[in-house]
């Protein structure tokens, strides 16, 4: 059995599931008879929500991505984009390291598929969602 | 495949590719992580225009060095860990000059609003750096012991002392 110290310790791990099955069993058969240690739990299930609640209402500033573009040295040089969202095809010539390597991509139906530029193995270098370059 | 899996092994994927010059799987990397960066770095730094700085430089480093990634580590912790070692060198930077200003959220959001939001923030703020960090990690990131132990480079008996201070400080807080 363990005792109130142990499971007070490990009561932050309970709350998110992030625990050993065994651990958390032996913590709820604990919280069945121990009032103190079931206000305790309460108390962390409260915290957890105040500090993500707190976290989820911020979010980095729009432009950060440019930012990281230019300083990372991979914005284009010379960059083409038509059609629509649905259908359409992107090419863009980029600098790299003294290279200018080609790089390209098929827009369907809001999904980009990679059709030129560098891949590795058997990556076929699908591009889930959407595309920020 | 459990959907946790998943992601492990997409964020793998997605770092491989960017060791290899993949801008799109970059920009895609950069989707998944850049708000749980800022975040994390904000739980540090407390200022949204440093843990801007702190989430762009990481991302930077993460473009530049993914071919160091040896994948014996997730790719989240090699990832937040970068930013963890960015955000103190910044916050160390900023301690040796002026006192830090008044902390100031880059975004507004209605439930700022809320007295209860607010006051929850300046208790977050009052707490410090290191007890907002682990509750973090283990609140928001939901980090098993093991790898919030890994990231802070702390004992896992540490980090449960940590967290129970925390919990206790956060909690003084709150009721003053």
């Amino acid at each position: 059995m363990m005792t109130c110290e142990e499971v007070r310790d490990l009561i932050p791990w309970y709350v998110t599931g992030r625990i050993e099955v065994d651990s958390a069993k032996r913590i709820a058969d604990h919280l069945a008879g121990c009032a103190d240690c079931q206000a305790d739990f309460v108390e962390a299930a409260w915290m957890r929500r105040l500090v993500n609640d707190s976290a989820q209402s911020v979010a980095p500033a729009e432009g950060v991505w440019s930012r990281i573009e230019r300083k990372a040295g991979i914005v284009d040089l010379a960059r083409i984009d038509v059609g629509s969202f649905l259908i359409g095809l992107k090419l863009g010539i980029s600098a790299s390291s003294g290279r200018y390597p080609v790089h390209g991509s098929l827009r369907v139906l809001g999904h980009s598929v990679r059709i030129m530029g560098k891949r590795r193995g058997k990556e076929a270098g699908r591009v889930q969602g959407r595309e920020k370059a | 495949m459990s959907e946790h899996d998943q992601t492990l092994n997409e964020d793998l994927s997605l770092l491989d590719r960017v060791a290899g010059g993949d801008r799109a799987a970059f920009a895609t990397l950069y989707d998944r992580y850049a708000s749980r960066v800022f975040r994390f770095a904000l739980s540090i730094v407390r200022q949204a225009h440093l843990a801007e700085e702190v989430m762009q430089e990481t991302m930077i480093v993460v473009w530049k060095k993914a071919k160091t990634f040896r994948g014996n580590a997730k790719a989240s912790t090699w990832i937040l860990g970068i930013a963890r070692n960015l955000a103190f060198n910044l916050l160390r930077k900023e301690k040796r000059g002026e006192r830090l200003p008044e902390e100031k959220l880059a975004e507004s959001n209605p439930a700022k609003q809320v007295e209860m939001a607010v006051h929850v923030d300046r208790a977050l703020q009052m707490l410090p750096d290191h007890h907002r960090e682990v509750m973090h990690l283990v609140f928001y990131e939901e980090m098993t012991l093991r790898e919030a132990a890994a990231i802070l480079g702390i004992p896992e008996g540490t980090v449960k002392s940590r967290m129970h201070h925390a919990r206790k400080a956060l909690a003084k807080e709150l009721a003053s």
